[in-house]
């Protein structure tokens, strides 16, 4: 048996896929603890879970979209929470002496202490942007990127980019998401890693109408206030649909001003069980939503806001398994044409059910265990 | 002046904004802060670009490091199409 040290920031689509993976490996009776905030880690994954507490910060800019969004992410969040954690990330480690360490590719302190301490790692990757070059047509702003890793004391070694294990990089997609990329071989497409979620929130199944189809409208846990100028849109483009399709909206009932009638709006609602309920999804193009939708075969509507958004969105559209909307300015008749596309149109479904397949295919949360398990050193 | 006009034209075609918003459009608009435009709006002004200027948007970018590229303005477009 071995102990695993997974480093994640507190963002749930990180932490989800990292906590599924972290779950078969404790069931297959290894160790395991964690390093990060504790009480946002615990929130995400109960309190059964060991964790060495690192704090946190602020994440400043979450309001900013394009580049300058690309740019508030390094500056204002994933550079100063590596080096605000790396001393506490270095304690856990010295402290729990694990075989491998799990790193997200956002909490590169996991990376620089594990190589400080001669440890074996590997890279988490559960967003679309740290994998397959997005920038590689604004080679300036790759360039950008891997000179302030360098100018934070954050290399590793021989100058290595902390974002890219030499070992293993664990990432929860397919190539039928991705497209053809040349991957090295230490890089691993398992899909998504869909765990039992420690904390379902409740939902009223009833009031879900057998008569029409059922919709998720989901703007990601990062977009509150953002979206709440896309909600009015949206509600139109469900007006007009609303004799044939019901929706499920994860939001703030005062962000989602008069939605038809029946329309289910909630700040939380339990994705995974919904999902096989669902005829379509509309939502942000976040890698967790959109991977939870197609490995259901649900077809999808993506409004991409920022980050790895519109590479995933572009990756869906490209898989043909759903149709892009603008976030800031598709109006409403636009909105209810791609939805009703997704509905009707076969294609979109059939193009999600062979997604699907590829993702059962890649095995998920326990292929990525059984990769872990392969990076410990043998007793 | 005539460019600046030709390009808010190009902007409205790859919005589908109305001439209110077009009328904003100055030397001066950013087009990520000020303009708003998304990627595929991007795509599709660079598109137009190069069939009405015969310019490569795409490769005039590649050139340009984050601050530049996120301070992109009307102006610097202008001074990319003329001749």
């Amino acid at each position: 048996m071995s102990r695993f040290l997974f480093v994640a920031p507190p963002l749930a689509g990180h932490v989800y896929a990292a906590g599924a993976v972290a779950g078969v490996l404790a069931r297959r009776g290894h160790e395991v603890a964690w390093a990060g905030p504790e009480s946002a880690l615990r929130r995400m994954l109960g309190d059964g879970v060991t964790v060495f507490s690192t704090g946190m910060r602020p994440y400043r800019g979450q309001r900013d979209r394009g580049l300058r969004a690309a740019r508030s992410l390094w500056e204002g969040f994933v550079l100063p929470y590596a080096r605000f954690t790396l001393p506490a990330v270095e304690k856990a480690i010295a402290e729990f002496a694990p075989d491998v360490v799990a790193v997200d590719q956002h909490a590169l302190a996991g990376a620089v202490a594990a190589h400080r301490h001669g440890v074996r790692w590997a890279s988490l990757a559960p967003q679309s942007m740290e994998l397959t070059r997005p920038f590689r047509s604004l080679p300036e702003v790759e360039r950008w990127i891997e000179r302030r890793i360098a100018n934070a004391g954050l290399s590793i070694g021989d100058g290595a980019d902390p974002r890219f294990s030499p070992h293993l990089v664990l990432a929860f997609t397919s190539p039928a998401l991705t497209g053809p990329y040349d991957f090295p071989a230490h890089y691993a497409l398992v899909g998504p890693a869909l765990g039992d979620r420690a904390t379902a929130p409740d939902f009223p199944w009833d009031a879900l109408d057998p008569a029409r189809r059922s919709v998720l409208v989901t703007m990601g846990t990062l977009a509150e206030d953002v979206a709440r100028d896309f909600f009015p849109r949206m509600v139109g483009a469900l007006r007009m649909l609303e004799g044939r399709v019901q929706a499920v909206v994860a939001a703030p009932p005062t962000a989602v001003p008069d939605p038809p009638p029946g329309t289910v709006v909630l700040p939380q609602v339990p994705v995974l069980e919904l999902m096989p309920r669902l005829s379509a999804v509309v939502c942000h193009a976040g890698l967790n939503t959109v991977c939870e939708a197609l490995a259901h075969g649900v077809p999808l509507v993506v409004a991409p806001i920022k980050h790895d958004q519109p590479v995933t969105a572009a990756q869906v559209v490209a898989a043909g398994a759903g149709v892009r909307v603008r976030f800031g300015r598709s109006g409403a008749g636009e909105l209810a044409a791609a939805l009703a596309a997704v509905l009707d149109e076969p294609g979109y479904a059939a193009a999600a059910g062979r997604v699907r397949d590829s993702f059962a295919a890649a095995g998920g949360a326990p292929a990525a265990a059984s990769h872990l398990e392969l990076l410990a050193p043998r007793p | 002046m005539d460019i600046l006009r030709e390009l808010t034209g190009l902007l409205r075609d790859a919005t589908g904004e109305d001439e209110r918003w077009a009328e904003a459009v100055t030397p001066q608009s950013r087009l990520e802060d000020d303009l708003r435009l998304e990627s595929v709006e991007l795509a599709a002004l660079g598109e137009a670009l190069r069939a009405r200027y015969g310019v490569d948007l795409p490769a005039y970018l590649a050139g340009l490091d984050l601050d530049e590229l996120i301070d992109l303005t009307v102006g610097d477009l202008a001074r990319l199409v003329t001749p």
